[in-house]
């Protein structure tokens, strides 16, 4: 009995390792294919909310560095000679300056927007690149209002976000807040 | 193929994952043993909490450990803000316009301190007490090492925040949102400066 049950092991096991062997051979693409991330499954398209919430955000910066770039090509003293009560050249200067670090950092802004969405081949530009000629010349203040409601809208669009994309709407809305009381330092010229 | 948003991959997603530590600075190490005591570390990264803690037995089931985890690692940045603020305070002149914006900064954290800590009872856990004493994270004792401070405690709150905006509850994630935003431009009115990014790992610093 005891031989049986020994020489009967492999007679009947044989076929099942087999049966899984061919099996876990078969699974094999599949297997390496969900190890190269979900992308190369030729992914079902995402929500398309996501899509448009992310192009609208780098339409809205794109807008924001278009804005200033025309400020910065006017100069960016005379917009803050532009403003009631704004002193005189020397806060001018020290204006430009706060008006292209802003700038900088809105193309920082615009370039992590861009490198999160992925467009198909042959697909344009989510965005056109931004230009200066098409926009009417801001003064500062019109530019800090500007800033408020794209860090408020940021905040606004983030329910339904991937956690990732939602923390970088986040800071990129806490960043343009804070370009408010920077450029407000500014102009007062402190 | 329509387009997609990038979730993983790419140069720069290592700058924008969740990121639970907030501060670099610590409780004293007799607060600290006390806090593990409780059950949890305080002062930085929260302790997965377990069953044996006795903490998690008494949450809610329908509220995930992440969420906890993110809420104790916001409540421990604001404790560690609360009393850092103190340091802030005494150490810029008396009756200057700083010292009130220093007051006024320590007032927003102990409120925030005391939202958190009502969420996270709400949510059936225990909040980690603060720490008696908090180990700065370098010699404070001029007014300039106040700012620079209150300018650092402003970014690990920022950042503690953000890992709140990672997660799928959407008032979690507004307030974690508004909380960044409100640390962003309190940072910024000690640094005289603005970030590109804040909150965000690897932010390379003031502009």
């Amino acid at each position: 009995m005891a031989d049986e049950g020994l020489g009967s092991g492999p007679a009947t096991t044989g076929p099942a390792r087999r049966a899984l062997l061919i099996a876990s051979v078969a699974a094999l693409p599949a297997l390496l294919a969900a190890c190269r991330g979900v992308q190369s499954l030729g992914t079902p398209p995402p929500p398309p909310t996501d899509v448009d919430t992310l192009r609208n955000a780098i339409e809205h910066e794109t807008a924001l560095v278009a804005s200033y770039a025309a400020v910065a090509a006017a100069g960016g003293s005379a917009a803050a000679g532009g403003q009631a009560g704004s002193p005189g050249a020397a806060s001018g200067g020290r204006m430009a300056a706060a008006l292209a670090v802003v700038l900088a950092e809105h193309r920082q802004h615009l370039t992590e927007l861009r490198s999160r969405l992925i467009e198909p081949a042959g697909h344009g530009s989510a965005s056109p690149a931004p230009t200066a000629s098409s926009s009417v010349t801001l003064t500062t203040a019109q530019l800090e209002q500007a800033e408020q409601a794209a860090s408020d809208r940021l905040i606004a669009q983030l329910a339904g976000l991937p956690p990732t994309l939602a923390q970088l709407f986040a800071s990129i809305a806490a960043s343009e807040a804070t370009h408010v009381p920077y450029l407000q330092a500014a102009r007062r010229g402190q | 193929m329509s387009p997609t948003c990038r979730r993983q991959g790419g140069a720069n997603d290592q700058r924008i994952r969740i990121h639970f530590s907030p501060a670099s600075w610590h409780p004293a190490a007799s607060d600290r043993r006390a806090a593990e005591r409780a059950g949890t570390r305080a002062g930085g990264k929260a302790r997965p909490m377990t069953s044996a803690s006795g903490s998690i037995s008494a949450r809610p089931a329908g509220t995930p450990q992440p969420v906890i985890a993110a809420l104790q690692s916001a409540l421990a940045a604001e404790q560690a803000a609360s009393y850092g603020y103190g340091v802030v305070g005494a150490l810029l002149p008396q009756g200057s316009a700083q010292q009130a914006t220093a007051s006024t900064d320590w007032v927003a954290h102990m409120r925030a301190r005391d939202k958190l800590s009502a969420l996270i009872t709400a949510r059936g856990a225990t909040p980690v007490p603060a720490a008696v004493a908090y180990k700065l994270p370098g010699p404070v004792r001029t007014a300039a090492q106040a700012r620079a401070l209150a300018t650092t405690l402003e970014d690990r709150v920022a950042e503690a925040y953000l890992a709140l905006v990672a997660l799928p509850e959407r008032s979690l994630r507004r307030l974690g949102a508004e909380q960044v935003r409100a640390a962003a431009l309190r940072a910024q009115a000690w640094r005289g400066s603005v970030q590109a990014f804040p909150g965000l790992p690897g932010e390379p610093g003031a502009s």
